[in-house]
This record gives C-alpha cells, structure tokens and sequence, in this order.
C-alpha cells in the first residue's frame, strides 16, 4: 500500500476509533450505531478500491446541494434532539457528532473535511470519556493515540507533497518526488511505531505529573448506584438473600501489607442491629457523630469503651469501591483509623461508619483496622457482670416461643462459659441445619421458630438471627452485623474482589474485657468451580481494571503527594545511605593513618628509611610501567609527536572553521579543503593556508615542527577564531 | 574577550531556531486549551489525558522536528562572475548527516540583506546519509558587494503544526558586475572603423616582415633570414612587425552634480559593455574610472578586474554643474595622438569634460542617448 492510498484509510480508521468509543459506553441508540458502522464500512471500501463501492461511489457523486440539505437536517435534528428527545446537551451533542460523521466520511475531498473528521473523531473521545470510566476506554485510547500519530504524519507529508506539486506546476518550485507516492517500508512503519510508543510514553508521564487542582465542578453523574440490601437503618429478614446471586462487584480490597489473603478471614462490618421485632432487625443506637481528624488528615475511630484495648496487629486495606446507593462505608472488624478524600465521616452507636450522603461515583479510602481478640480471662470466666448499657440495649427479645429458649438452654448444657456458649450454639446451628437461598415462599410469623424447628433451611441471616436471638434468651448480649464477606482472592493483583452475591451477615458477641467477638454460625457453602483458565483470564482483567481505576480514574491531588513524599523519602534514605557509607570510609582511612603514624613512631628511624626505600621502588616500578606503555603506545602508533601534534593543531582549526558552517568532507584533502575556504570565507584564508600548508609538511612530508613555531601557530589559530564570518 | 568565547561557545553549542505556529497548529493550542479547562473544571481524570495526549503531541512536535534539522549539512557554490540582471545559477547542496534518521519536509531559504528569500527548493524526504543538490537562478537587480547572509532550513514535520527553522550561518559575499546590454550596431560600425584607421605598424613581436638589415651581434640567430643573407652575402636578419596591438581606454568620470546620479548607472552599464566586446575584439583596454586608472592588459583577469572596479565604483558629488578633471583623463588627447582609441562615457552634461572629449575617439553623451 502506498502512503497516499493509506493517509485516507488511517484517517477513517481514526473516526471508526472515536466512533467505538462511543458505542461502547452503550448509550448509543441501536439505529445510530448501524449508521456510523455503515458509513465507516462504505467509506472504508472506497477508500481501499475493494470491490462493491459502486453504492459508495454514488453517494460520492451527489451534489453539494444535496449535502448541504441533509447537513441543515442534521442541525435541525439536534435542536429536537436536545429540546424533546435527549432533553441534555451530552448525548445530543454525541448524536449530532455521529450524524456529522457520517456526513463528512463520504464528503472527503479538501484539507479542511479531513481535518473536520479529525475534529469530529476527537470529540468523540471527548464525549466517551464525559460518559464512562470503564477499562476499555485505555484500550480505545492507546489505539487511538497510535492511529493518530499516523494519520497526522500521512496528513503532513500529504500536504506537503500536494503544496509542493502545485508549487512546481506555478513555476515556483524545483521538482523533487514526493514520497507520498512511494509505497510504505518497513521503516517508515516501525519508525512510526515508534514515534507512536513514544507518544504514549510521553502521555502517561505528564499525565502523572499535570498538578490535580480541579474541584470537580459540572462533573456529570455517570454511573448508576449499585443498589444494596442489608444496610440501611431497619432491614428486614431475607433482603440480603435477595442479592445473593448477584456478581456485580462491590467493592475491592487490597491488603497492602499481605501478599497472600489472611487465613482467619475477614469480615467487612457494615452496619449493626440491636433490636429485633420478630420479624425485622432495627437500630436504636443509629444517632451519628462526627470523627475527629488525625494529624494526618484521616479520621480517627475512637475505640468502642466497651472494648478492650486492641493488642493485635493492624490489618491495612485499600478499597476501591463503587458507587452504592448506600452511605455506609465498610471496613474490616474492627476499624481503627479510615483516611480518604472525604469532609466528613460519621458513626452511630454501635460503630457503624458512614458519609454524609451517598457518593455519586466509585471511589477509594483506606482503612486500618484491628481485629477482635478474645482474651483468656474471658474465654474460661463461668459468668459475667455486664454494664447497665449493654443490658439495656443488647438483651431485648421479641415475643419469641419457649422452644427457642430451651433449644439455646439444650444445646448448651454442656457448655459452662458463656464463650462456651456461644461458641456451641454457633457449632449446632452450622452442623444441624442447611444452608439454602430457597426459602420458600410462605409467611411464617415467627421465621426463627420456623427456621429452628419447621424448615431447617435458610442463609446467613436465618442462622445469625437464630443464634442472637438464643443468645439473649441465655442471658448473653449479642448483635446482628451485616457487611460483606472477604470474596475472591485475586493473585495477580492481591486484593479481594468483593460482590453482591459476597452480603453477609453474622453475630457480635460482648465480652466484658475483650468487648465485641465475631461469631459466623451460617455454614460455609463451595462455590461452583469455574473453569481454571476462564478463572485466570477474569481475574487478570480485573486486577488490570483495578489498576485503571485506581491509577488513571481515581488519580488525585493525594496521590501525587504521596508520590512525591515517597521520592523526598527516598532520596533522604538514599543519601543518608551514602553519608554512612561515606563516614564509614574516612573513619577507617582516619583510624589507619593514626595506626601507621603509630606504627612508624614505634619503629624508629630504621623503619623510616626502609619506608622511604619502598617508596623508591614503587615509584621506580611506576616509572617502568608507564615507559613501557608509552612506548607501545608508540609501537601501536607510528607517529612522531610533531605529527601527532600537528594533527592536534589542524583538527582544532577544522573544529573552528565547522563552528562557522565550513566542513571538510572526508573526501576532501586538506589543501582542497583550504581551497574551499577561499572560496567560501576568503577573510579565513590567511589563516587557514598557512596552517594546511604546515600540517600537510609536517604530517606527511617528515618536515619537523619546531618549539618556535608553536606560539605562530597558535597566533593563527586565534585570530582565525576571530575573524568573524 | 572572554564573553566573545562565551558567546561563541553558546553560539556553537545551539544553533539559532525559531518556532512559529500554523494555522492548524492555531487551532490545535485553543483546542488543548479547551480541554485543559474542561478537564480542570470538571476533575475528570480521562480529560486529564487527553490533555496529556495533546500536550505529547507538542512536544513530541518540537523534538521530531529538531531531529529533521540536526547535522543537516549545506553547501552553496555561487559562480564567482555574476553580473547584475542577469540570472545566475547557484548550485546548493543538503545533506543528511544523521547515520540513521531521514529529515523530512526541508524547505530551503535564503537570507539576503536581512530579508527571507524562497528560492523554491523544497526536499520533501532526505534519507540518512543522502545528499540532494538543486540549482537555482539568483538575480541581482544591482551592482556592487553583496552578501547572502546565510541560510534558513524549516520543516513542518511531523504534524504541521509549527514550523522551526534553523539559522545556519553559511554566508557568501560577492562583488555584483554592473549589467550589460547589447551595444546598437551604429556603435559597433563606427567602432570598427575607428579602430582601423588608427592602426600602425610598429617593430616588435609578429608574423609580418617589418624590414631586413645586417645581422648584428646579439641578434637572434633563429631570425637569420638565409635567403637574403645568401643572396647579399653577409648576415641579413628579419625583423617582424607587431601584431595589430589595438589599444583602448574607456573613461567615465564619476564626479557628479546633483541631479546627474539617474545617469550614472546606464554609463557604468555601458562602459563594462564596450570593455567586454573589447575584450572580446582582443583589445588592450585600458580603464579610468575617476581617480582610478587600470593599465592596460589583456585577457579575461584583466577584463574581471575591470568589472571589479566598474562595480565597485560609486559616484561623488561635485560642486555645482562642472567637475575637476582628474589627472588621468587629462591623458586622454595624448594617447589618441599616439593611436589608441580612447571612448570616453559621460552621464551628463560637464562643460570642461566635453571639452577634453573633444581630442578622444569617441564619446557617448548618456543623456541623449535612448
């Protein structure tokens, strides 16, 4: 192909990737997307001669009169687009642009409708990026950098080459074959490739570096809320059930410091109940107040003063998450300190963290949390004392039936502590009953009587509900906690991927001095195994999509800080590095020089000559040494010192006459070359002849250089750099 | 001093450069611009790179287009007889000094006298170690020094969104010879004839016998004329006549009145018109030209010598209508008594000029003259 026959194709090629932009953020009508792909197709064959361009051929040949009366349609279709139809300056603004486009691609004659469709293809991009995050827009952006990068080079030599036929047409130009003509070579292609890698290497890095000082103004909502279950002020049994098959992806959690997923498992607590009606579970505590700020611009979670003091180490988490229609902000238990791009965080009284409002947009925080731990004085203590508040809100109960009551009292006669307790009414429930979503559709008016004795069937919520409620008929206070469960681990970027279908919820247990204790009494259930390789490849696609999101999406002003402070870091660490190493070696050079000047003043005046007669030797063996290289350096060269001299001296003159624009070729012999700067510079010549004619005596004709004649020499030399050109 | 070196060392180390926008590259600034704003106002991080699409672009503009311009070597070679108005070819080479990279889209200016000259020599693709020579015409509406100042190499590439050109300081100067315009037949008529009524003949070097006499020593043996010498019996030498050795002085005097400088060029035209067709007859010309006077000689470096001056020459303003008569023209009488053709060329009118013009051959009156 040549380079004329491939400027207009890559220039389609670029409103067929501005185009794909568009269509894949999916708010593209049907009937739009098939004309943009059918005008793309036909101007495409015709651009490449294929067979079957008769039709694109005759749409060509109409008239301009004919364009111009669909170009005004075009118009009048965006008025009623943005008044009637779209009602939004956005996707009537992307209609009227894929209309154009369409338009242009069979109208491409002059200069100016190529650079339209360059325009046109631009805003495309534009307009995609208005209206997604998604990952495939990285991939339609390097595409459209590479194709860019291409069309404009085919676009300039094109010019060039037309400016330059109509230039020697008029007269005015001298005849050089263009190479738009030639067909492309391999390194045209990998040279502009090249440029093209380039290009983009270029983006990322000013990319990362362009300050973030934007505040977000007329930013438009582009992602629908994730609707959720479970976490709102009352929840009713079987909402989270509702959600349990749904895979859309919640949320991602990186553990920055693990490279492997915790064993024990996590729990990312969302919100909590206290008070159950029978049929639904209600927080009473739900009053919230504002966190305090740390020094570091995070928000500190005071401890729980029913807690005990964490002792266990923190578990940092990054998360990215999406944008839910709820404001509760979800960490792992229990969270210690959470620092994002956020005014203000709330809680409420039983430490359930939230946002003021729900956020539009997905975005990230990170969380430090420290895990529960139940110590041993609770673990084995028959009985407890609790705190008039715990009674007073953890130990409510619906009318609830007896058998409830001595189902919890049967199961743990065994069990002489509470912990014990606890820990086999959570061992009853998960081996005696099975873990279903079908719950049936029947309305039970008790559905924990009904889970207990009736069904035996039921999920997360049945099981935790159960084992609260006989909890508290045992006199040991307990809560309901919904949140997600840790999810899929992915190994190629270390994070979970956390899913609707990933809603739990599970017990809190209080324990006077280890405070509140996760217990999970719902039954672990084995995923369906997919296949390995498709496991494989969606968990690499997630891993790279966390990255868009947290790297080029999510990039803040934070961001670059924290970058920035890691290189201050770095660099201090560096040098601090080096200091040491630097102070370590004069240390020792110091410390040695004290040991020999010791060492001498012991030895006396007998060592002092053996000192200096070694220093004789060595400096004789020097002496030896260097002759000895000097002379077969000269071996290796032939030359004289004069003419390795007059060498020196006639390549400065050169290196002088090339400053002012004068260079030897290499064919040239020197007195050529001294004819040339007559010619050219005749100021220079009194200069330069004498000096050719010395170096050419000199250098060839064994003449000899003597000292008298340096400082001549030299006198030439700088008045030749004098003389001005 | 020092600063000199300072400057030198600079000079040396980046070569001058312009950069100038193209009406696209117009458009493509505004439209980054708007996308800049848009980006800042909205947060967007994918306006953001776009931005920094656009913003690579330019920069990667900027450094294409130094690569095009870098080790670029150029050479011009203008003939070393130019005469004004007549157009002369100048031959300039480009070459590509870059081992690996092509240059692309190389548009060669000329820098005359501070002012940009498209010479129409456009290299759209110069590959790596190529070399393309182009000539083209040169003309030089007047005489005298001139200095083509150096040479100016632009390139849009690669997107045509700036235009860099690169100052490359290969100047030339050269000496501009006046015009010269065919001289009317009346002219070449009276010219001839003059020259043939002046002719003497005279002893010297030659193929014609001039006389023969006794042979006395010294004499060339080689011009021993045997013949006679046997038939007189005594040694007998021949001796030649000179070649027709035809002389002439132009003259043109360039003491001027106020007024009289309109004339002056067409007398400084035609006076290096009469001393090329002199030249070319193989007359010895001799020149004055105000107080400068050339002798007589022969050959095309006497005739180039003569231009020299005739270009270089510049009028002086005389006091009132009628000027001095410099030293040589008072010759002139003497030298047409001794049969050289002696022209002299008047722009105006000066009475004591006229007068002394009237004892020469010739004298043109440029002011009446079509």
């Amino acid at each position: 192909m040549t380079l004329e026959r491939a400027f207009p194709v890559s220039s389609i090629l670029l409103a067929g990737v501005g185009f794909l932009g568009l269509v894949l953020t999916g708010e593209i009508p049907g009937g739009l997307v098939l004309l943009g792909l059918a005008s793309l197709v036909a101007s495409a064959t015709q651009a490449m001669a294929l067979a079957g361009e008769r039709l694109a051929r005759q749409i060509a040949r109409l008239s301009s009169a004919t364009w111009n009366v669909f170009l005004l349609a075009v118009f009048v279709f965006f008025g009623a687009d943005l008044l009637l139809i779209s009602q939004d300056i956005l996707p009537a603004a992307v209609h009227f642009l894929i209309l154009l486009m369409g338009i242009k691609l069979f109208h491409l004659r002059q200069r100016k409708d190529f650079l339209q469709l360059y325009a046109i293809s631009f805003l495309e991009l534009l307009a995609a990026a208005a209206l997604t995050v998604d990952l495939w827009y990285a991939g339609v952006f390097i595409a459209y950098v590479f194709v860019a990068i291409w069309t404009l080079i085919l676009y300039h030599l094109r010019n060039e080459a037309e400016e330059a036929r109509a230039a020697v047409q008029a007269g005015k130009e001298l005849h050089d074959p263009s190479p738009i003509a030639r067909p492309v070579t391999a390194q045209f292609f990998w040279t502009t490739n090249g440029i093209a890698v380039g290009s983009f290497c270029l983006t990322m890095a000013i990319f990362f570096l362009i300050p973030r000082i934007g505040a977000g103004f007329f930013q438009r909502d582009r992602v629908d809320l994730i609707r959720t279950s479970g976490f709102s002020e009352k929840v009713d049994l079987g909402v989270i059930g509702a959600v349990k098959l749904d895979p859309t992806v919640v949320m991602r959690v990186e553990l920055p410091d693990q490279k492997a997923p915790i064993p024990e498992g996590l729990y990312f607590r969302g919100a909590a109940y206290d008070t159950y009606d029978g049929r639904s579970w209600a927080n009473r505590l739900a009053t919230r107040r504002l966190l305090g700020r740390t020094p570091d611009g995070g928000f500190m979670v005071p401890p729980d003063q029913t807690q005990a003091l964490p002792e266990s180490a923190s578990v940092r988490q990054e998360i990215l998450i999406e944008a839910l229609d709820t404001t509760v902000l979800f960490g792992a238990s229990f969270v210690e300190s959470l620092k994002g791009n956020f005014v203000v965080v709330q809680r409420d009284g039983m430490w359930g963290l939230y946002l003021p409002f729900p956020s539009s947009a997905r975005f990230q925080y990170s969380v430090r949390s420290i895990p529960g731990r139940l110590l041993e004085a609770d673990r084995v203590a028959p009985s407890f004392i609790y705190p008039a508040f715990i009674r007073e809100h953890y130990f409510q109960l619906p009318d609830t039936s007896p058998r409830v009551a001595a189902l919890a009292r049967e199961v743990t006669s065994a069990a002489p502590t509470p912990y014990g307790r606890a820990r086999a009414i959570e061992q009853h429930l998960r081996q005696s009953y099975q873990y279903s979503l079908d719950v049936g559709t029947s309305v039970s008016a008790d559905p924990v009587e009904d889970f207990l004795f009736t069904r035996k069937t039921g999920y997360c919520e049945h099981y935790a509900t159960a084992m609260v409620v006989m909890l508290r008929t045992l006199g040991i206070p307990a809560r309901l906690v919904t949140g997600f469960l840790p999810g899929v681990w992915n190994d190629f970027g270390n994070y979970y991927t956390i899913r609707q279908q990933d809603a739990h919820a599970w017990v809190e247990v209080y324990f006077p001095r280890s405070g509140w204790v996760t217990f999970d009494p719902t039954p672990s259930v084995p995923a369906a195994a997919p296949s390995v390789v498709w496991q494989s490849i969606g968990k690499i696609v997630d891993a790279i999509r966390l990255r868009w999101d947290r790297y080029v999406v999510q990039y803040s002003f934070h961001d670059q800080m924290a970058v920035a402070k890691s290189l201050r870091d770095r660099s201090e660490t560096v040098r601090s590095t080096v200091s040491d190493f630097v102070s370590t070696v004069t240390g020792g050079l110091a410390a040695a020089r004290a040991w020999l000047v010791e060492w001498a003043r012991a030895g006396g005046w007998v060592l002092e000559v053996g000192l200096a007669a070694g220093a004789l030797v060595i400096g004789m063996l020097f002496a030896v040494i260097l002759r000895r290289r000097g002379r077969r350096q000269q071996q290796l060269d032939p030359r004289t010192p004069q003419q390795v001299a007059a060498v020196q001296l006639y390549s400065r003159m050169l290196r002088i006459l090339e400053a002012r624009g004068l260079q030897k070729s290499p064919g040239a012999t020197p007195l050529e070359f001294a004819r040339q700067v007559a010619r050219e510079w005749r100021d220079a010549a009194p200069f330069v002849r004498p000096l050719t004619d010395l170096y050419c005596q000199v250098r060839f004709g064994q003449a000899s250089f003597l000292s008298e004649e340096t400082p001549k020499v030299h006198d030439l030399l700088a008045r030749l750099r004098a003389v001005r050109r | 001093m020092r600063f000199q070196r300072i400057r030198e060392f600079f000079r040396w180390f980046y070569r001058y450069r312009s950069l100038r926008l193209t009406p696209e590259g117009v458009r493509f600034l505004l439209l980054t611009l708007a996308v800049g704003v848009a980006a800042l106002n909205t947060g967007n991080n994918l306006l953001y790179l776009l931005l920094a699409m656009m913003l690579s672009l330019i920069v990667m503009s900027g450094i294409l287009s130094e690569q095009c311009l870098r080790h670029l070597v150029i050479r011009r070679w203008i003939p070393d007889r130019v005469f004004a108005n007549s157009p002369t070819p100048v031959a300039l080479s480009l070459t590509n000094r870059k081992p690996r990279l092509p240059s692309f889209s190389l548009r060669v200016l000329d820098v005359v006298e501070g002012k940009t000259v498209d010479r129409g020599i456009h290299v759209l693709h110069l590959p790596a170690g190529a070399s393309v020579t182009q000539s083209y015409p040169i003309l030089f509406p007047r005489r005298g020094r001139h200095r083509i100042e150096g040479i100016k190499v632009q390139t849009r590439f690669p997107f045509g969104l700036f235009i860099k050109v690169a100052h490359v300081p290969v100047s030339s100067d050269l000496v501009v010879y006046p015009a010269l315009q065919p001289l009317p037949e009346g002219f070449l008529h009276d010219l001839a004839v003059l020259g043939h009524d002046q002719a003497v003949s005279r002893r010297g070097q030659g193929v014609g016998l001039y006389n023969l006499r006794e042979y006395l020593p010294g004499d060339d043996s080689r011009m021993i004329h045997w013949k006679t010498s046997a038939r007189q019996a005594r040694l007998m030498v021949r001796e030649t006549e000179t070649e027709d050795l035809r002389q002439v002085t132009l003259a043109l005097p360039t003491a001027i009145p106020a007024g009289g400088q309109r004339f002056f060029e067409p007398a400084v035209s035609l006076t290096a018109s009469l001393a090329v067709f002199f030249q070319e007859q193989g007359f010895a010309i001799s020149l004055l030209v105000g107080e400068q006077e050339i002798l007589y000689g022969l050959g095309e470096e006497h005739l180039y010598h003569m231009l020299h001056v005739l270009a270089l020459c510049a009028p002086t303003l005389a006091e009132g209508s009628a000027s001095g008569i410099p030293e040589g023209f008072g010759m002139l009488g003497e030298r047409t008594m001794r049969g050289e053709i002696t022209l002299v060329v008047l722009p105006w009118p000066d009475p004591p000029m006229q007068r002394l013009a009237q004892g020469v051959s010739r004298v043109f009156h440029l002011w009446e003259m079509p």
